[in-house]
């Protein structure tokens, strides 16, 4: 049966809370040992905050993407164009993981900060390397919509992460009354 | 006519008595944020605190530094009482400004650490909840000093959040999220500061970055000719201006319901020094020479030609703070305050360019950093008394209830101040800091600095450093005579053991009663 476009976008925007989500989670667990020391209230107040901000981004990256998606071949059937989607945003999130990365461990280090920056600064080469990236990040996803292996997969992988955004937006929501009590 | 139900008790029904319950705890709550009100007698005067965050009484020309950074506070002493040998409780904000509120060292409140708490049992023993009788209102512009102030909110009829006295806030926290100025801050730096780890946004990071940056570029450019060097700030995020701040003193203690207990705790001149562009170069090419000192064995920086170019910064931006007091106690003298007021000039501890320590965050315990001023101007007072024995932070909560005709409350550690403590100075007083940063506040401390003052001589400890146990064995003692040896050059440790002992006695008393 073919999804309503109602349907289609709340998967997508559930699809975009995910990774959105966890990755808020991972960093709150990172951090919060520092809040407890002083007050266990101060951790779920983080926790809170980090919850609030992850919903905010989830809906401004939906939009982003949801506008992007008038982009899109009109031809293309919605569930197509869902896939579309959903494939960009799996390479986004690598992107955004890789630029972390870049920030924990090369950035930190200015010395190597600071080799990068010459590198990218002296050569064409690098640049171009990563305008090739760039494109490929945008055509692979594209590409990979048209194709039936693929399209199976990411509909497997939707039904297990809806369960967990589902459960991400019921924190949310906690997060949300923790945020209005300390405020109150 | 219908009956109502609960007029009668013995009527309730189920519903109606799970309604009620319901309300009780709120009446409760209700009831226990009511604060106590009873009438000042008439004649009482309004105390009104005002503390500079970071204020070093080593850099005030008012207490002999090389530089006129405060000739303006030199001119309103001639009708004050000066304290020259003040001494904070802690080395940085938390530890003494929760001295200064409780009136007991930090080895009883024990908030050590950044953005501790003081013990429970302080949010209802401390500065606002001994005078009930008066009207009490407080602010701290320090989101830290915030912290505390918080936890003793109940205990206040007036609270003004950090957000009150900051011109140019962040876009978006500091205006949402005023009354929890501090986790909400901690939230955005761990959401998009990422600088040396990763951001807990995935994606927007980079992008709010940029619109901070944009922000801050615009706030630069828009004051530029009064800021050049930019705005000072708090984390780089609120900006602020030490003209704006007083001038909220003002305008909250006018038409004030009175008597009055006013606590402003301003943020300036803590670090980043950005004073206004007419004190920039005040102190430029002044042949100004910084007398050279040991590297301490706990540094964390090197003596850097930057450290003097920090230092010149500093001593400007303390001299456009005198300007601002000189402007402001015009204005208090004009509007006729200080008939009826005494104000309270102190700081909560200094700032230090020497022995390889920049700051104020470490664990040095010397003279820059702990010995901050004093000045008390009473109503109608017309001549200046210099005070000389040593004083505490501690100290003014028992002062401030004399004032108010109040006895000091039975948990004081402090002394009233002179001239209001009758007979003559007691020369073996002792005043102690604490610096125990690394502690958690239920456990005995240790590492820690600590030193304690009996005049003329200052020993300090510095204990349990793992940095200190391949050549110390793991402590440092230091023993000057502050008398003969004012800039800490010259450790009679070694050559007065019987006077360390004595001294350290008396710092493992103040240690006892610390949890096993």
């Amino acid at each position: 049966m073919t999804p309503s476009p109602r349907q289609t976008y709340w998967q997508f925007f559930l699809w975009v809370a995910f990774p959105v989500h966890a990755w808020g989670i991972a960093i709150w667990l990172m951090n919060a040992d520092a809040y407890a020391a002083r007050a266990l209230s101060e951790a779920f107040g983080l926790g809170g905050y980090l919850l609030l901000g992850a919903l905010v981004e989830s809906l401004l990256v939906f939009g982003f993407f949801a506008t992007l998606s008038l982009l899109l071949p009109r031809r293309w059937p919605l569930l197509q164009r869902l896939d579309a989607l959903r494939g960009l945003l799996l390479t986004a999130t690598f992107w955004a993981l890789a630029l972390q990365a870049v920030i924990a461990f090369v950035i930190r280090q200015p010395a190597r900060h600071a080799a990068w920056v010459q590198v990218l600064n002296a050569h064409w080469g690098p640049l171009l390397l990563l305008l090739a990236l760039i494109l490929l990040s945008i055509g692979l996803p594209l590409w990979a919509a048209t194709r039936p292996g693929w399209r199976r997969l990411l509909a497997a992988l939707q039904e297990r992460v809806s369960l967990f955004s589902v459960l991400y937006l019921g924190l949310d929501a906690i997060g949300i009354l923790i945020v209005l009590f300390r405020n109150l | 006519m219908a009956a109502i139900g609960w007029s009668n008790p013995a009527m309730l029904s189920r519903r109606e008595f799970l309604k009620l319950s319901a309300l009780l705890p709120l009446a409760l709550g209700g009831v226990q944020h009511i604060p106590a009100r009873q009438t000042a007698p008439p004649g009482t005067p309004n105390i009104l605190i005002i503390l500079f965050d970071t204020w070093s009484a080593e850099n005030l020309s008012l207490y002999g530094y090389g530089r006129d950074t405060t000739p303006n506070l030199r001119h309103w002493a001639e009708r004050a009482i000066v304290y020259h040998r003040h001494y904070s409780a802690g080395n940085y904000t938390i530890p003494s400004t929760a001295s200064l509120l409780t009136g007991v060292y930090p080895w009883r409140h024990r908030a050590f650490r950044l953005y501790d708490r003081m013990l429970p049992a302080w949010a209802s023993r401390n500065l606002f909840s001994a005078f009930p009788d008066v009207h009490r209102l407080a602010y701290a512009q320090n989101p830290i000093a915030n912290v505390l102030v918080k936890q003793v909110k109940a205990n206040l009829d007036h609270y003004l959040p950090v957000g009150a006295g900051i011109a140019h806030p962040d876009p978006i926290f500091t205006p949402l999220f005023s009354s929890d100025q501090v986790v909400a801050s901690g939230a955005r730096n761990t959401l998009f500061r990422g600088r040396h780890s990763p951001s807990g946004s995935l994606f927007l990071a980079p992008f709010y970055n940029r619109l901070r940056l944009a922000l801050a570029a615009r706030q630069r450019a828009a004051v530029r000719e009064q800021y050049p060097i930019g705005m000072p700030g708090i984390d780089d995020e609120n900006y602020l201006t030490i003209e704006d701040s007083l001038r909220l003193l003002v305008e909250e203690t006018a038409g004030q319901t009175q008597p009055y207990l006013g606590y402003f705790h301003f943020f300036p001149p803590h670090d980043p020094y950005r004073p206004h562009q007419n004190f920039i170069n005040r102190f430029r090419n002044d042949g100004f020479e910084v007398s050279r000192k040991p590297i301490h064995p706990l540094h964390h920086a090197e003596h850097t030609p930057q450290m003097l170019v920090d230092r010149r910064g500093y001593d400007s931006y303390i001299a456009q703070i005198d300007s601002e007091l000189g402007r402001l106690m015009h204005t208090l003298q004009q509007r006729g305050d200080l008939q009826n007021t005494i104000v309270i000039l102190t700081s909560d501890h200094g700032e230090m360019f020497e022995r390889g320590f920049r700051g104020h965050f470490n664990r040095s315990l010397h003279q820059p950093v702990i010995h901050i001023p004093l000045m008390v101007f009473m109503p109608n007072q017309t001549e200046r008394l210099d005070i000389l024995s040593p004083t505490s932070t501690i100290d003014l909560l028992p002062t401030i209830a004399h004032w108010l005709g109040k006895p000091a409350p039975p948990w004081a550690e402090g002394q009233l101040l002179r001239p209001f403590q009758p007979g003559p100075p007691d020369p073996t007083r002792p005043v102690f800091t604490l610096e125990a940063k690394e502690n958690h506040p239920s456990r005995p401390v240790s590492p820690y600095s600590a030193q304690v003052t009996r005049w003329p001589y200052k020993l300090t400890e510095y204990m349990n450093y793992s940095e200190l146990y391949e050549d110390y064995n793991g402590e440092l003692v230091e023993l000057y005579n502050l008398e003969t040896d004012p800039d800490e050059l010259h450790d009679l440790a070694a050559s007065e053991p019987a006077l360390v002992t004595e001294l350290r006695a008396l710092l493992t008393r103040q240690r006892a009663g610390e949890p096993a």
